[in-house]
């Protein structure tokens, strides 16, 4: 465990840790324009423990960081006076190919990971946006996940074990290194997507998966929105699954997106399949060439905005994605926004949009006119990202679930002094 | 007569237990680990949802009753064993093969020894139980009473009248199918094939050898259709089910030696059953008479010999003969009880019926849920029975069949009740009535097939229906 | 409250044929399928059979009033106790509420009420192509609602995963009597993901009164493999190779002799009798990759030396190949009056050493053990075969399974306590092998946010005392070192 190595050290992580451990940038990072008066990297979940301990003593607001790719979700933070880095922590602690598990520290980066996996022919079926920058344990507490969510759910399904540093200067572990467990309540899932507001996650454990021996893609491009779900949904019911599909607005018009994973002829038939569902006019895209095609259709997905921009995510029930993205695309032209870009997975239920807003700088008005509108038409709206300035007075996160306080004594057990994140998860946690 | 009857019973902690002959057998007890596996399987559980009445439940009280910790006399002990159709679904699904339906009839025959019951109910169930299905020529002549009822517009006077339903008895009558025009007396008719190949003993009382006695001409014919000489053996009595199920063991184990003194005669031949209680019944007398010295051994060998129709016809050497006449009809198959789950005969019905041309058969959902009929219970239990009853005649007339296919008498008068109440128009068929259909009924005795010889003995005679 | 006060009020609340508190009623419900020995039973001081959640709620506030726990019942066939009132109190029993009550095919989910049979449920959705993926042995018994509270799994989540990736949402009654839904049809609810917090929280947290549950569509093709191998190492390694070749089985299940021995000549499944060990291999998907996989397998399993591969792809004969693997419970429940089911999830590259291990507690402990158990992901069934009129068996029993989960979770070992059968009463006190007073402490966090009163379920999941403040130790141990941050 290379993490013992910097534990040993007398001095522990301190300003040792400031020297960029793993070669990772060391400037203060800012949320939403405010800086983190300091970074630390710690370099054991110990330390990690320990940091949380003393800020909770001194009173100071705290940021987990990983690899600083999704720093605009969420609300603004009530505060923010330390940033604990997990760059140093992020070791492969344990990978068994024979037992399909593997245990990572939180500073993971994805890509990494994966070429790990790869080396023996495993994966995680899952992708996220810049994977080269984006951490484990970054991507387990903001829940993002790409299209493959379709087939093969997102990281809180291959979570099998989490340790996590608490407020109290603790660190617990739930679950394990083996692919079922009921031992306790399930923690690892609870910590998915809590956007570390009840604890630092240092390391997580997954099962992981045969890597699909190969994968081909179908593209086709279609005038008009109504057409293009038609066919995804003819797509989708099709007896070879597809392992992710979505339908995007780009230049020429929506483009339908299907991609099999299988053994060669498996995929041949399916995009056969596939073909004859689309009709003329679709493009094939084999193996590498697939690959990089969805790599750059996720990394699109990233979580940033520019300072005009706003991009958001409305979710209903998969059966009305139609009817949500007609609706989504009614709501900005009614508000005088432009579409940069519109992604609906429908399988899914949720359509994710970039939006231009004229009104820039001052967006603030039309974008709280712009949440209450989607709110009116999906069941859940998140602005992943916005102008810090706009999102000051929403909720990102959209209402409030009736359990939020539930939630809000689960974060007082955790959290007492809402050291963590303070005010940046869902009703202002 | 309270405390007389309670004087024999072992007291533990101030409870009653169990006392004298007949108790559940604390190692058949012990078997059950309440796994809860048998739950879904049971129809009282299924309607009540209750675990009291679950066979794990019942179980579990009768254990707590021998370990003192639950009055024997307590009512809810006796509601219990009584509300159980034993049914026997849940021996069929028992993972750790308990053997439910002998615990039962102890428990039962427990309450009957110990517990007074009023008046009228002791009546009912001796004249009932003891009396008239005690021998043979009192049923046939209740029997051709009913059908001198059904047939003489004496029912439909009565019925204008309001009588049946005013005495409660409306539905016993409405249950009642029109009645065979003559009984099947022992040693009265016999089926010799024209080629036969083994000779098999037919069971023939009480309700196949009157109300149904043409399904059991039926059964006759197609055995006889299949290579079997068909005998009635003389002197057979009720199986004695009925008492069994009811806790009344000294009358079952009488019928049982009477039964099997009347079939020592035919030797090793099957002893053939129609009907799926009777023959659950009858595989059943090794273990009633197992302390009887006299006749442990011979009723194991009995017990051995018995098969049910399906079963004989399922196993005949070299294959059913190919039935060629179409009985083009849309049918569904209730499973009794006493066929699926206590004698666990599923397949063979069905296999008979796929291989009647131009029959098609269409499964309901849950086919091997008890339809209500439970031998009397449907008498005795009316709204379990006739909620039991609507459930599977929904399920039933939900396929579209035309003809609701069963085994069992029992069985058959329940679903006709049920199926009427429903609106339904489907009539309800033993196996082997399509099956002789599909042979040519009486015709093929005329083409050869076999020949029916009708030595009227004068030994058994009491009349037939009288007409 | 005094009882009579309680069952009138409860009746209020269901009508008089919702409620049983006669003592002979009351005897009843005061197992479930956990050993007797292993968990003691204990006696409701009522039981109420609801059918609404609004009724569900009534009862929990009734309950409330009165100062009384709260334990929700589905069929009762859990194993480790979770259904047993441990300290009195009320029992919910979820199965009047057994109704399905949506099945959308476009969104592929059902909407069903907790009472509704696992199986029922497949059997309803299978004619338009789909099926419910968690398939605990006792599926033809056991309660959705119950799967949720234990998060049940069963042979093919190797490939489809357990109960909590298959729920997508759940109306739940809080230990506040309040309705509430967590998750739901659309994705991306705000906040903390409650919805996976329940799933497996031994009815601890809350009483699902629907469930929302995801449809797997049924694959295009299905093959069963037979492989016999002479011992258990060679099956182990054909475990092996058919994970390392990059095979995801639906299912991959081991069973040793003493099981083959006890199957087959009650079964006639065919698998063969002079076998050391049989791997039922279950590969489904499209047709092609299904052959193709197949005929790999078979010949990675003839490689690490399998004596007989036989396949099956018509229904039938699956099923055959199937039935003595799903009756092997029963087949070994004839063998001897009682047996005791083990419940430990070891690595996959445990098993051969684990297996050994199991043979030597077997001799030690003078227990016939037998091994039928899920080798695709590592969960182990063994199965100890006893006759509990035998004076000090049960001790035995229980002491040779003491041994052997302290060595599966050892660290050498790195094993789980329980796979799919839960914590409860029955490994409460093992918990502790497996989590410091730390970890529990952050999972007792959760008990207290969701139970302040701790309502639900008591004596449960945590160590006997640690929740109740009868014995401090473990509590006092992680206070002392934190500053008093969890306040219980």
């Amino acid at each position: 465990m290379p993490s013992e190595a910097v534990g040993r050290r007398p001095e522990g992580w301190g300003q040792a840790g400031v020297a960029s451990a793993n070669g990772r940038p060391t400037g203060a990072p800012a949320i939403d324009g405010l800086a983190a008066g300091r970074v630390l990297h710690p370099g054991s979940a110990a330390q990690v423990a320990d940091a949380l301990a003393d800020a909770v003593s001194q009173g100071l607001a705290v940021a987990p960081l990983g690899g600083g790719t999704a720093l605009a979700l969420g609300n603004v933070p009530d505060r923010l006076d330390l940033a604990l880095s997990t760059a140093a922590l992020g070791d492969v602690i344990a990978y068994e190919p024979g037992d399909l598990v593997l245990s990572v520290g939180a500073g993971a980066r994805l890509a990494d990971v994966q070429a790990l996996l790869a080396e023996h022919g495993q994966e995680l079926p899952f992708e996220a946006p810049r994977g080269d920058r984006a951490t484990i344990g970054g991507l387990v507490a903001t829940a993002i996940a790409g299209p493959r969510r379709l087939a093969n759910g997102t990281l809180r399904d291959l979570l099998i074990g989490i340790a996590v540093a608490h407020p109290s200067g603790t660190v617990t572990r739930a679950g394990g290194m083996v692919v079922k467990n009921v031992t306790g309540f399930d923690l690892p899932r609870l910590y998915h997507g809590s956007l570390g507001t009840l604890g630092v996650i240092v390391s997580a454990n997954f099962k992981v998966v045969p890597a699909p021996r190969h994968e081909a893609t179908v593209l086709a491009v279609t005038p008009d929105l109504a057409a293009a779900l038609a066919a995804a949904k003819s797509v989708g019911g099709l007896a070879s699954r597809p392992g992710a599909l979505e339908v995007m607005l780009d230049g020429e018009g929506w483009t339908v997106a299907a991609r099999f994973f299988g053994r060669p002829g498996t995929v041949d038939s399916a995009v056969a399949a596939a073909k004859g569902v689309l009709g003329e006019g679709t493009r094939r895209l084999e193996g590498a060439a697939s690959t990089a095609w969805w790599r750059r259709y996720v990394d699109g997905q990233a979580i940033e905005v520019g300072p005009d921009e706003v991009m958001v995510r409305a979710a209903v029930r998969p059966r009305d994605s139609g009817s949500l993205a007609e609706a989504i695309l009614g709501v900005i032209g009614e508000h005088g926004v432009t579409s940069r870009a519109v992604s609906v997975s429908p399988g899914l239920g949720t359509v994710v949009a970039r939006l231009g807003f004229p009104q820039a700088p001052d967006g603030a008005p039309a974008l709280r006119r712009v949440q209450r509108a989607l709110l009116g038409v999906a069941d859940h709206v998140t602005i992943l990202a916005a102008p810090p300035a706009w999102k000051a007075g929403l909720d990102v996160w959209g209402e409030p679930p009736a359990t939020l306080d539930v939630m809000r004594a689960l974060k007082s057990q955790f959290d007492p002094e809402r050291t963590l994140n303070r005010g940046r998860f869902a009703g202002h946690i | 007569m309270a405390v007389a009857v309670e004087a024999d019973l072992v007291q533990i902690g101030g409870l009653r237990g169990y006392g004298g002959d007949d108790q559940p057998d604390p190692d058949l007890l012990r078997a059950c680990v309440h796994c809860g596996m048998c739950l879904p399987s049971c129809p009282t559980y299924r309607l009540t949802g209750q675990e009291m009445s679950s066979p794990r439940g019942r179980l579990w009280m009768m254990k707590a009753v021998g370990d003192g910790r639950l009055d024997l006399l307590d009512p809810a002990f006796d509601e219990q064993m009584y509300q159980c159709l034993n049914c026997r679904a849940c021996e069929a699904v028992c993972p750790s093969g308990v053997h439910y339906g002998p615990l039962v009839e102890a428990a039962r025959q427990q309450l009957e020894t110990h517990r007074p019951r009023p008046l009228p109910q002791r009546v009912a169930r001796r004249v009932g139980i003891a009396w008239l299905f005690r021998d043979a020529r009192r049923m046939r002549a209740a029997v051709a009473a009913l059908r001198f009822y059904q047939r003489s517009g004496l029912a439909a006077v009565v019925r204008r009248a309001g009588i049946p339903r005013r005495l409660g008895l409306a539905d016993l009558e409405a249950m009642m199918p029109p009645v065979s025009r003559r009984a099947l007396v022992p040693g009265e008719e016999r089926w010799v094939p024209a080629h036969p190949e083994r000779s098999v003993a037919l069971f023939n009382t009480c309700m196949m050898g009157t109300v149904f006695a043409d399904t059991n001409r039926a059964a006759a014919r197609v055995l006889a259709h299949n290579g079997s000489a068909v005998d009635v053996p003389v002197g057979q009595q009720c199986c004695g089910a009925l008492a069994v199920h009811a806790g009344m063991m000294d009358e079952a184990r009488d019928l049982a030696r009477t039964n099997i003194d009347a079939f020592e005669a035919s030797g090793d031949d099957h002893v053939v059953v129609t009907a799926a209680g009777c023959g659950a019944a009858l595989k059943e007398y090794g273990h009633l008479l197992k302390d009887d010295p006299a006749y442990a051994g011979r009723a194991e060998r009995f017990s051995a010999r018995v098969r049910d129709v399906s079963e004989e016809l399922g196993a005949v050497g070299g294959g059913l003969v190919p039935p060629t006449r179409p009985v083009r009809r849309r049918v569904t198959y209730q499973e009794p009880c006493h066929l699926a789950h206590a004698q666990r005969i599923t397949i063979q019905p069905r296999m008979l019926l796929a291989a009647i041309p131009g029959l098609e058969l269409v499964e309901m959902r849950e086919s091997s849920l008890c339809c209500g009929s439970a031998g009397i219970y449907n008498l005795i239990r009316r709204a379990m029975a006739d909620e039991l009853g609507d459930r599977k005649a929904g399920n039933a007339l939900a396929t579209g069949a035309e003809t609701v296919v069963t085994a069992n008498p029992g069985c058959a008068m329940q679903l006709r009740t049920s199926i009427r109440r429903a609106g339904g128009g489907a009539d309800v068929r033993h196996v082997v009535d399509l099956l002789d259909e599909a042979y040519g009924g009486e015709a093929a005795g005329r083409a050869g097939s076999w020949a029916c010889d009708r030595a009227r003995t004068k030994s058994d005679a009491v009349p037939a229906a009288a007409d | 409250m005094d009882q009579t006060t309680l069952v009138a009020r409860l009746e209020a609340v269901v009508g008089p044929t919702g409620v049983f508190h006669r003592p002979a009623d009351l005897l009843v419900y005061e197992y479930d399928g956990s050993v007797d020995g292993a968990v003691d039973t204990a006696r409701p001081a009522a039981v109420v059979l609801p059918t609404s959640a609004e009724q569900v709620a009534a009862v929990v506030r009734i309950a409330n009033e009165a100062e009384l726990p709260v334990v929700a019942r589905g069929a009762g066939t859990g194993l480790s106790g979770g259904a047993v009132a441990q300290r009195g109190g009320i029992i919910v029993s979820l199965s009047r509420m057994d109704r399905i009550l949506d099945v959308d095919r476009d969104d592929r989910t059902a909407l069903v009420e907790p009472g509704v049979i696992n199986l029922e449920l497949s059997e309803h959705t299978l004619p338009g192509g789909h099926f419910f993926a968690p398939d605990p042995s006792s599926q033809k018994a056991c309660t959705i609602g119950g799967n949720v509270a234990e998060n049940a799994g069963g042979p093919h989540c190797l490939k489809y995963g357990v109960t909590t990736n298959h729920v997508l949402g759940l109306e739940v009654v809080l230990p506040d009597g309040r309705i509430v839904w967590l998750g739901g049809r659309a994705a991306h609810t705000p906040g903390y993901d409650l919805t996976a917090a329940l799933v497996g929280s031994e009815g601890m947290l809350g009483i699902v009164t629907k469930a929302l549950v995801r449809l797997t569509p049924a694959p295009e093709a299905t093959l069963v493999l037979l492989a016999a191998f002479g011992d258990i190492d060679g099956a182990s390694q054909a475990v092996s190779s058919v994970i390392a070749a990059g095979v995801l089985p639906a299912a991959l299940e081991m069973m040793d002799a003493l099981t083959i021995q006890a199957v087959e000549p009650a079964y006639h499944a065919g698998y063969p009798l002079d076998a050391g060990a049989v791997l039922l291999i279950e590969l489904d998907g499209a047709t092609d990759e299904v052959r193709e996989t197949g005929e790999e397998v078979a010949a990675l399993c003839a490689a690490a030396g399998a004596t007989a591969v036989r396949a099956a792809t018509a229904k039938a004969e699956r099923d055959l190949l199937w039935k003595g693997r799903k009756m092997a419970l029963a087949a070994m429940g004839r063998l001897a009056p009682n047996y005791y089911l083990h419940d430990t999830v070891v690595p996959r590259s445990k098993l051969p050493i684990t297996l050994r291990r199991v043979g030597e507690v077997a001799r030690e402990f003078d227990i016939p053990i037998a091994n039928v158990f899920h080798a695709g992901d590592g969960n182990l069934h063994p199965l100890m075969l006893f006759d509990r009129r035998e004076r000090g068996a049960v001790e035995r029993v229980l002491a040779a399974s003491n041994e052997l989960l302290h060595f599966c979770v050892s660290p050498e070992i790195g094993g789980a306590l329980s796979g799919e059968h839960g914590i409860g009463t029955e490994k409460r006190d093992h918990i502790t092998l497996v989590y410091t007073a730390d970890d529990l402490a952050a999972m007792a966090g959760v008990k207290n946010a969701f139970d302040p009163r701790l309502t639900f379920n008591p004596e449960k999941l945590f160590p006997k005392g640690y929740m109740c403040g009868e014995v401090r130790a473990l509590r006092a141990q992680a206070l002392a070192q934190k500053h008093g941050i969890y306040a219980f």
